[in-house]
């Protein structure tokens, strides 16, 4: 598994200079999602808590943008519009799967692996765990703002929840792990 | 207050993003296949049905409207011009001198006859 520590894109409510490109050149599909892709799966994974579903979800993610391609908007974000489909998946996901299902922990991700030192390696993975024992949705939240880079803005387009409630939902998230974890506090 | 919680945001950030996963190559080559299969254009042509969509509510009312008017108007020609009929006489004699003005009316109940004195 490789760790790649690069931020994604971050769109803002604008198109990325790829997407720009993209409209420029009148790209496909396959040419928005390519730069996209590590980042939509990064996200079903961990939104989904890195279950194995995560596969076939990213890839009925992908058979729904190719059936709904031709409702995005050209000048729109690719991104927004490719992970609210990604949202809608996880949440019918968890939809059918009920409150029966049962946060899996990162330590049963054996592949994952941290850089740096033991206390950052023991931070993330506290931080996995934490996020992994979020309700779905906030989780969703979680990692469209903290892993994604999305805005408070575009989370709202992507979730169609109102600003206020998502930052009251990222305001629990980041009090909860400064709350068990402290580390915010010896940064 | 502002510059903690930006602080805090951006420790959580780098710890999330510290985690980053490879989509397995099958899946990749699965999803390169797909996308490929279909060749989603830049632009697509929408379904034709999306289209026809919305004008079918339209058509359909005008569809109804027509209806009712073939069902409510009167099949039999239309009804011949009446004649004209005299329902008034009114004749009028002013005289200027003694600011006197006389009008008849001759109503419609007010039989008129040229030669009454010959029945």
């Amino acid at each position: 598994m490789n760790m790649n520590t690069q931020i994604g894109a971050k769109t803002k409510g604008i198109l990325t200079t790829h997407e720009k490109q993209a409209e420029e050149t009148g790209a496909t599909l396959q040419d928005l999602l390519q730069p996209l892709k590590i980042h939509l799966y990064n996200f079903i994974c961990k939104a989904l808590n890195f279950s194995e579903d995560a596969d076939d979800l990213f890839q009925e993610t992908v058979v729904r943008a190719v059936k709904y391609f031709y409702s995005y908007k050209p000048g729109k974000s690719f991104k927004t519009w490719i992970f609210t489909i990604a949202h809608n998946e996880i949440k019918a996901y968890y939809n059918r799967l009920g409150k029966s299902q049962t946060p899996r922990a990162l330590e049963e991700v054996d592949e994952i692996k941290n850089p740096g030192d033991h206390q950052v390696e023991q931070q993330v993975k506290d931080i996995y765990e934490i996020a992994g024992a979020f309700k779905p949705r906030d989780r969703k939240i979680f990692f469209l703002f903290y892993d994604q880079q999305f805005s408070i803005k575009e989370i709202a387009a992507i979730t169609g929840l109102r600003q206020g409630n998502i930052k009251f939902i990222l305001n629990r998230c980041r009090e909860g792990i400064k709350s068990r974890l402290g580390l915010l506090k010896e940064q | 207050m502002k510059t903690k919680q930006n602080r805090d945001d951006q420790t959580i950030s780098r710890l999330v993003q510290s985690v980053q996963l490879e989509i397995p190559s099958h899946l990749d080559k699965q999803v390169d296949t797909l996308l490929k299969e279909k060749k989603a254009s830049r632009w697509p042509i929408r379904p034709v049905w999306s289209d026809m969509r919305r004008f079918f509510l339209p058509a359909a009312a005008l569809a109804g409207v027509i209806v009712l008017l073939v069902i409510f108007t009167p099949l039999s020609s239309p009804p011949a011009p009446q004649k004209p009929v005299i329902s008034e006489i009114r004749t009028e004699f002013e005289l200027k001198d003694k600011n006197i003005k006389i009008i008849w009316f001759q109503k419609e109940d007010f039989k008129l006859r040229r030669n009454s004195h010959e029945s």
